[in-house]
């Protein structure tokens, strides 16, 4: 009977290993972020920003005082406000599909969000934008538009939008407002 | 009993080693996170390369001075006495209580219209001045969000002084 249990709980040592081994989160895993989903319309708080994605468009050309900018592929444009929670921060955007991750332009300056700082409760509307193969529409893949206060970040929270790109038609042109302090967003009392 | 001394033994000491090994990282990181020395409204404290008194915290509702509804502006006025002839190089926060955890807010950068600070008051908390000088600056927060607000005073990074 002793060794019988002897042999049993070996049995179930080993099969527990096995397990545990089977299911260790690879590096990636341990230092991912957490996701907070978001959705049009509605304010996603995180730990560092809290986040409301008002529309997303997709387009030839941005249009940017008197300048139109051209792209080889299209623009996907993401309108958005968001504020920090407790520390004044930037706004990192980033576009995610198949594994792959686009930067959010730096060519339009000072003109989108993520180019500046947002405080604590003063909600900043504007847009960010990203250059990426016309395929994506032409295929109709669904992207992620992933906002975070860090460009890395690891162990912390984002806020991730999905976009069926399939869904938006390619428009000849946006026109890119700029961003300033949502009058509207803190009259309902953001967030 | 001295069977199951053993498993008692461990049932106690494990739990033990565990919160030690979480106490020793607990500190490290209560030391990051200690209280900065704070003065009162009124009294001078210690910033390091000199010191610092919150003369007044003044919280105007945004609309009476052109920022937008929704929001209040809060004009802080402080002395700074240097420490030496060499002038001072500083800076100065808000912080305010939320629900979520301490706020913090820099200087607007650019005020209200209706907002000016006098002739008479620097703009800055650094200054080459040797002698004591007074400052005044604005914070534009959320309505309400400057209630039990402090302003944080750091000398280039290193020392820190809350005056509430």
């Amino acid at each position: 009977m002793r060794r019988a249990t002897v042999v049993l709980l070996s049995v179930a040592l080993v099969a527990a290993a096995v397990l545990v081994r089977a299911t260790t989160p690879d590096a990636g895993l341990r230092e991912a972020p957490f996701v907070e989903r978001a959705s049009l319309g509605v304010t996603a708080p995180s730990r560092e920003l809290d986040v409301r994605m008002l529309t997303v468009g997709v387009a030839e050309t941005l249009g940017s005082g008197d300048e139109e900018l051209t792209t080889s592929g299209v623009w996907v444009v993401a309108a958005l406000t968001a504020a920090a929670v407790n520390d004044p921060t930037g706004v990192q955007a980033t576009l995610l599909v198949d594994g792959r991750s686009y930067a959010a332009t730096g060519r339009l300056g000072g003109a989108t969000l993520d180019s500046g700082y947002v405080d604590p409760g003063l909600p900043q509307s504007g847009v960010v934008a990203f250059e990426v193969p016309r395929e994506l529409v032409d295929a109709g893949r669904t992207v992620v538009i992933r906002i975070s206060a860090s460009s890395a970040p690891r162990l912390d929270a984002v806020v991730d939008l999905a976009v069926d790109l399939g869904e938006l038609g390619v428009q000849r042109s946006i026109a890119v407002p700029g961003t300033g302090l949502d009058e509207d967003a803190l009259a309902e009392g953001w967030p | 009993m001295r069977r199951w001394g053993p498993w008692i033994a461990l049932a106690l000491l494990a739990p033990v080693a565990v919160l030690l090994s979480l106490t020793v990282r607990w500190f490290d990181y209560a030391d990051l996170r200690s209280a900065p020395p704070t003065a009162a409204r009124g009294e001078a404290g210690d910033f390091g390369i000199g010191t610092a008194r919150l003369d007044e915290l003044e919280v105007i509702e945004g609309d009476r001075i052109g920022a937008p509804e929704g929001t209040d502006l809060v004009v802080a006025t402080l002395t700074i006495d240097p420490a030496t002839a060499e002038g001072v190089y500083c800076s100065v926060v808000l912080v305010a209580p939320s629900p979520r955890g301490e706020r913090r807010w820099d200087a607007d950068p650019y005020p209200p219209a209706d907002f000016r600070v006098p002739d008479d008051l620097e703009s800055s908390c650094s200054s080459d001045a040797d002698a004591e000088f007074r400052m005044q600056t604005a914070f534009l927060v959320p309505r309400g969000g400057a209630a039990d607000a402090a302003i944080e005073i750091t000398s280039v990074g290193r020392s820190l002084l809350r005056l509430e």
